[in-house]
């Protein structure tokens, strides 16, 4: 597949979006508990995108290359929203724990990098098999750091 | 404590297994359909752990400012945006430049609601989240099989 620059800066801008949700959801959760935050915000996700696709079913219609498909997908593609929420279940425990927040982020972030080149590197979920090269290590390397030195440096403060 | 730091770990690997369920689902049917799904799943699931663990709990405080509900609708892009792009770019750099942008975004947040305490670390994570992007940008256009066509790029790396 092509490399567009598009795609790597909405793969920023997906990170940006991701920080001002988990920035509200917190102080959501402030309110209640983290779980029923993210349950809140879950209804009102899945009302947006039921909206999304209501607008987008009738304004793509004209166009060449639609948004919304309707091929088959198997089984377990429907389920993305499980691991999701077990996601914020457990994190209500580790945070909670000697962990802490920062610990709970960073330990958090190498099991998804580690998950992510083992699913690159052996195809799994329909992606493309890829080799993992030295530069993949290099570029996680630097990234990885950075990102563990902002957690840290947020604990610090 | 081991088991603490496997569960930690545990809860990074269901997050992008999340993700790799939703973008398999994009392929199919659009990002937008997977957003739909993965919060109508993410949903229920909730119902029946919520009902499980504290059933009656449901209440929330007047106080709270209505900004903070706009988190579901933001959340809702953010699938789309992480489902379309993953099979574009692949599973590692999704998470990485998903990452990248989140950190820096945080960092910002911070900084706005109680400054910066802490610059050299801070200064130092941007520098080396900005390298790690230059980086897998840089190489990966240098790859034959992935160049791009598209003509700004070439410029950009005629120019490097």
């Amino acid at each position: 597949m092509k490399v567009h620059a598009t795609d790597f800066m909405l793969a920023i801008a997906g990170g940006a979006l991701l920080a001002i949700m988990i920035s509200f959801n917190s102080q959501l959760a402030g309110f209640s508990s983290p779980m029923t935050a993210s349950w809140v915000a879950h209804g009102i996700g899945a009302v947006t995108a039921l909206g999304l696709i209501a607008i987008l079913g009738t304004v793509s219609k004209h166009r060449k290359k639609p948004v919304l498909t309707t091929a088959k997908a198997p089984r377990w593609a429907y389920l993305g929203g499980l691991p999701g929420a077990a996601a914020v279940a457990i994190a209500a425990i580790t945070v909670n724990s000697p962990l802490g927040l920062s610990g709970s982020l960073a330990l958090g972030l190498l099991g998804q990098i580690l998950f992510s080149l083992a699913t690159d590197k052996f195809g799994w979920f329909g992606l493309k098999k890829r080799p993992l090269t030295v530069h993949d290590f290099v570029v996680v390397g630097l990234i990885g750091a950075g990102s563990m030195l902002l957690i840290f440096a947020g604990d610090a403060a | 404590m081991i088991g603490l730091i496997l569960l930690a770990l545990f809860n990074g690997v269901l997050i992008a297994l999340a993700r790799n369920l939703n973008g398999r689902l994009n392929l199919a049917q659009g990002p937008f359909k997977a957003s739909w799904f993965n919060h109508l799943t993410g949903f229920l699931f909730l119902c029946g752990l919520l009902f499980a663990v504290s059933p009656g709990e449901f209440h929330f405080s007047e106080k709270v400012p209505g900004y903070v509900y706009l988190g579901g609708v933001i959340g809702a892009l953010y699938v789309a945006v992480n489902s379309y792009i993953l099979h574009r770019i692949g599973a590692v750099k999704s998470v990485l430049f998903v990452l990248g942008g989140q950190m820096i975004t945080s960092l910002i947040i911070d900084a706005m609601q109680a400054g910066l305490h802490n610059l050299v670390m801070q200064g130092a994570g941007v520098i080396l989240i900005f390298a790690g992007m230059y980086f897998s940008l840089h190489k990966s256009r240098n790859q034959p099989t992935e160049k791009t066509s598209a003509s700004s790029n070439q410029r950009t790396e005629a120019e490097a």
